[in-house]
């Protein structure tokens, strides 16, 4: 296994089109690293220049200590699982995972051993004698897996590799491909544009819109602490809530008033907003759908029981452990996530507590958070 | 972490020129790799075109050259005098216009009669049920497996019973089908949902109405294909022709450029001047209907 | 029934339709069937009857033979030389044309400047006469004036030296045929995933691997269909045989399709070409099915 650097890698197109700017990251050995996005966003095009699939237009690749820009992929020592299988289709699934063996012309012996340990490993023995075409949509991903995992390569690169799998399956595979990880200890590069894949295998997730690094975080901050309006609305399911709101200044505090209603800020995003000179101005008031509650019965929400959000409900979805509530008001879509005792109905007013705590503020030009805090990977990301 | 550490001191050791050097250098050899490739593929395909395409070119050149250049033992790939009296000359020995015409209209009402009597054999085929469907269907395609020369004698001999030696209707009627168009069309027929059939007749659209306002052109690409085929084998069927016409007012181009055939030395040159003249108009069609033919016939239909 | 022919004219649509009404789904199917019933079931049932008979000059049965005509061509010699020679010229010509469009075809299937003008010259073969191509052919072999013989620098009477006829005909057909086979390979080349081709060049494969395991068995089922049709194309050559050689110098290019035409057209004995059009029909008949058999143990996935 190996750590891998990407410096100020850029791709651009002769038509002009520029598909990756300037990615720079560092990935250390062993770690589990996501990219994540909307379709488009120049993912698939990172990953495919990390394999030498696409030629990297300026910038660095680095595996290890070699510089490997020129190197053709077959000397790369990576290994792939493309988004369709490319499962070769004459060849029966024991010839498929022997393929990239064979052409290293590797001892039949060892072949033998490595392919039946993997096919034992991801239980595919019982088909090992089948043609790609005779297998289901999850067997060929099992195959597809086993034919990479068979060599011990620098890195493993996945390119959407659950994306043509059926919901139920997915969820099975995903278990599967965390325990392979933690199995083999392998540095992964994985590509989704599914959020929920990104933060169940992550260990660290970047999360990139057209061509460009938004923010590169582990899970958890991802998502307690995203860098701007596009990774809070991207992480999270329903989406983030944003809605317009003035910043007031009212007998010392702070509020936030939209539509009628008023927020009162808590001290930290108070001094975040007056040091900064948000007073009489108007930014985007993020608050996640769990973030609303329809009783105070949460952590610190006693204190703040008088911040509330009103809105028209328009649809109720019961979901079995949660109830979702959708409105709208004024030109804001609202959602919120409830727990199954909720008895508000479809054409009610929600009267909901907001967890002031843990909402969002992002500016309305840069869209960047207010209250952001500076991580770790930013310094890594600066030096380099 | 330790490995990543000392990745990056090896990044910090070389300096930012050492780095720019070798990455100009690596550009460079890689960007040579590619040109030599590419300038390679082209040239393997240079060569191979001229290799295909020799003999046309040749006929090419021999046409334009008058038939004293042609008797030498030089080599002469290219006329030194081009002249245009080869195919004046053609022209004026054998009544080449005519052959044009006939091998138009056989060709045309062949490809015609064809596109109509396959599309509406598919369409019976692939929309419509009726008893014996799977027998009547198979000897269609058991007609594939009997190849035209096994049958010619008897063609011949029904046909001179008949009295239609040496006219139009004898070259054109025999080959007002073909199990090749059935079975293309019928394959573009399968391809669609049976929805499309049933909610026509809801709509109360006749078979006839089907066919020629929603099948036809949705298989435009099909038809394309097979006009291309079938109007170019027409235009160059030989042994039929050979044995059915006799007179020069029925004579196809392909039999009547035999005349220009003779011992005559002189006439070597003309002779190529008309067989390049009746090449020119199945070659422009191919090329004018490539795409479609095969966008019809191989993409969609051969499938491995 | 012979109303079929007409059915092209539009402007008998109107009473057509009535008819079609009336008639229902069969109605869709008689024009095709009843060209078929007439030339092609009829005279393959009449050939196999005259194939029984002694017949005169104007090809009518006259005198019951049985099978006395297929008993005198096999023992007759010239016959199994038309066997031999037809054997050696479908070999010829199936690996020539399958060949050159094949190696076309890989040269075709990557992108490159003007690689739409080189694949319409690598198919316009197709698009050529037999007879047109064989009489250029003919001035390219010429002896003295031929360009094959300055080129090469040699002088080599190729059609009427017996050695070297048989080839030049193949040669000749291989050309021809070639076109249909590029299109072939092409679209069989362009059925194949291209991912596959970049996963094996992440799993280390070279060009050479890649070609040796994924484009050749990747096109095994094209390449076995256009075998198939190759051989029973090159089975029917004719023209290529008229115009340059007549079948011979002897009788070295006496295919088996000249072989019918010239027993009955000029020897008037019909009775034995549609002895031999049986044979002929025969042969293709077993190819085709000993080659399907084989298919469905061997290439298929």
């Amino acid at each position: 296994m190996a750590s891998l650097a990407l410096r100020n890698v850029c791709k651009s197109y002769p038509n002009g089109f520029h598909a990756v700017k300037d990615f720079s990251l560092d990935i250390q050995d062993g770690e589990f690293i996501i990219f994540v996005g909307p379709s488009g966003c120049g993912k698939s095009t990172t990953l495919r220049m990390i394999a030498g699939l696409e030629d990297i237009t300026s910038g660095e690749l680095w595996i290890d200590d070699q510089l490997v820009n020129f190197l053709e992929p077959k000397n790369r020592d990576l290994s792939m699982v493309f988004q369709n299988y490319a499962l070769y289709p004459h060849m029966s699934v024991y010839d498929n995972m022997a393929f990239s063996l064979k052409v290293r012309r590797m001892d039949k012996k060892e072949i033998d051993r490595r392919v039946r340990e993997a096919a034992r490993i991801l239980e595919i023995e019982h088909l090992l004698d089948r043609k790609p075409a005779a297998l289901s949509g999850g067997q060929k991903q099992r195959v597809a897996i086993g034919s990479v995992i068979v060599r011990e390569p620098k890195a493993y690169l996945m390119d959407e590799p659950l994306s043509n799998l059926d919901a139920k399956l997915r969820t099975q595979m995903r278990v599967e491909l965390s325990k392979i990880h933690s199995r083999l200890k392998a540095t992964i590069i994985y590509v989704t544009h599914d959020q929920v894949e990104a933060m169940t295998l992550g260990t660290r997730i970047v999360v990139m819109q057209s061509g460009v690094i938004q923010q590169v975080a582990a899970p958890v901050d991802l998502y307690q602490n995203p860098i701007n309006k596009f990774v809070a609305g991207f992480i999270g399911s329903p989406a983030m809530n944003f809605i317009e709101a003035k910043v007031e200044k009212q007998e010392g505090e702070i509020f936030l008033s939209f539509e009628g209603q008023q927020v009162k800020m808590n001290a930290n995003c108070s001094r975040k907003l007056s040091d900064n000179g948000y007073i009489n101005r108007t930014v985007l008031l993020g608050i996640r759908p769990e973030d609303l509650h329809d009783s105070p019965d949460f952590e610190g929400g006693s204190q703040m029981s008088g911040n509330r959000l009103s809105f028209p409900v328009q649809v109720r979805e019961m979901l079995g452990a949660e109830i979702l509530l959708h409105g709208q008001l004024g030109k804001a879509d609202i959602s919120a996530k409830l727990k199954p005792g909720c008895r508000i109905q479809e054409g009610e007013r929600a009267e909901l507590y907001i967890d002031v705590n843990r909402i969002k503020l992002f500016d309305m030009q840069t869209e960047a958070n207010l209250l952001y805090v500076r991580s770790q990977y930013d310094a890594k990301s600066k030096i380099s | 972490m330790n490995q990543t550490a000392a990745a990056e001191n090896t990044v910090m050791k070389k300096s930012r020129e050492e780095i720019m050097q070798l990455q100009r250098e690596a550009n460079a050899k890689a960007l040579a790799k590619r040109r030599l490739e590419k300038g390679l593929l082209i040239g393997c395909n240079l060569i191979m075109a001229v290799f295909i395409l020799l003999p046309l070119l040749y006929a090419v050149s021999v046409a334009f050259m008058p038939s004293s250049e042609l008797f030498t033992t030089e080599i002469n790939l290219l006329p030194s005098n081009p002249t245009l009296e080869n195919f004046t000359q053609a022209l004026v020995k054998v009544p080449l216009a005519r052959f044009v015409c006939n091998s138009f209209l056989v060709a045309g009402c062949i490809t015609i009669g064809q596109i109509i009597s396959c599309s509406l054999a598919a369409f019976s085929f692939s929309f419509l049920d009726f008893k014996g469907k799977e027998v009547i269907f198979m000897l269609v395609m058991a007609t594939m497996m009997i190849p035209g020369e096994a049958t010619i004698i008897s063609n011949y001999l029904t046909v001179s019973r008949l009295g239609w030696l040496d006219s139009y209707h004898v070259l054109i009627i025999p080959y007002l089908t073909s199990a090749m168009g059935i079975f293309l069309f019928r394959q573009f027929y399968m391809s669609f949902p049976i929805s499309l059939f049933e909610s026509a007749k809801i709509d109360g659209c006749s078979n006839l109405r089907f066919i020629f306002t929603i099948l036809i052109p949705l298989t435009k690409s099909a038809i394309g294909a097979m006009a291309v085929y079938t109007f170019i084998n027409a235009w160059n069927m030989y042994m039929w022709p050979l044995l059915v016409t006799g007179s020069n007012e029925m004579r196809t181009v392909q039999i009547g450029i035999g005349m220009l055939d003779s011992v005559d030395s002189q006439s070597i040159t003309l002779m190529i001047a008309g067989v390049v003249m009746i090449i020119v108009p199945s070659i422009s069609i191919f090329i004018v209907g490539q795409k479609q033919l095969i966008r019809g016939m191989f993409s969609g239909a051969v499938k491995g | 029934m012979m109303q079929s022919p007409k059915s092209h004219k539009t402007q008998e649509k109107g009473l057509l339709s009535s008819c079609l009404k009336k008639a229902g789904p069969y109605a869709y199917v008689v024009p095709a069937m009843t060209i078929f019933a007439v030339f092609l079931f009829y005279p393959f049932f009449k050939t196999i009857y005259l194939s029984l008979f002694k017949t005169n000059k104007m090809g009518e049965a006259k005198l019951f033979y049985g099978l006395g005509n297929y008993k005198d061509l096999l023992t007759s010699q010239s016959f199994y030389n038309s066997l031999a020679v037809t054997f050696f010229f479908v070999v010829i010509v199936v690996a020539g044309s399958m060949f050159i469009g094949l190696l076309a075809a890989v040269l075709c299937n990557r992108a490159f400047p003007g690689i739409r003008i080189f694949s319409t010259c690598y198919a316009l073969p197709m698009a050529i006469a037999s007879s047109s191509a064989a009489m250029i052919f003919k001035i390219m072999l010429h002896p003295s004036i031929g360009i094959v013989n300055k080129l090469l620098g040699l002088n080599i009477n190729w059609i009427s030296d017996p050695k070297y006829a048989l080839v030049c005909v193949a040669l000749l057909t291989a050309w021809l045929n070639s076109g249909i086979n590029f299109l072939y390979f092409s679209a069989g080349l362009s059925n194949i995933d291209e991912s596959i081709y970049e996963r094996a060049s992440v799993d280390g494969a070279n060009g050479w691997q890649k070609f040796w395991s994924l484009t050749l068995p990747g096109l095994s089922p094209i390449m076995f269909y256009t075998l198939v049709v190759n051989i029973i194309q090159a089975f029917q050559a004719f023209g290529q045989v008229k115009v340059l050689t007549q079948g011979g110098p002897g009788e070295s290019t006496n295919l088996i399709v000249y072989s019918i035409y010239r027993d009955a057209f000029f020897n008037y004995r019909f009775g034995s070409a549609a002895a031999q059009s049986v044979l002929l029909f025969a042969m293709i008949m077993a190819l085709t099915l000993v080659m399907f058999r084989i298919e469905k143990k061997g290439v298929s996935y």
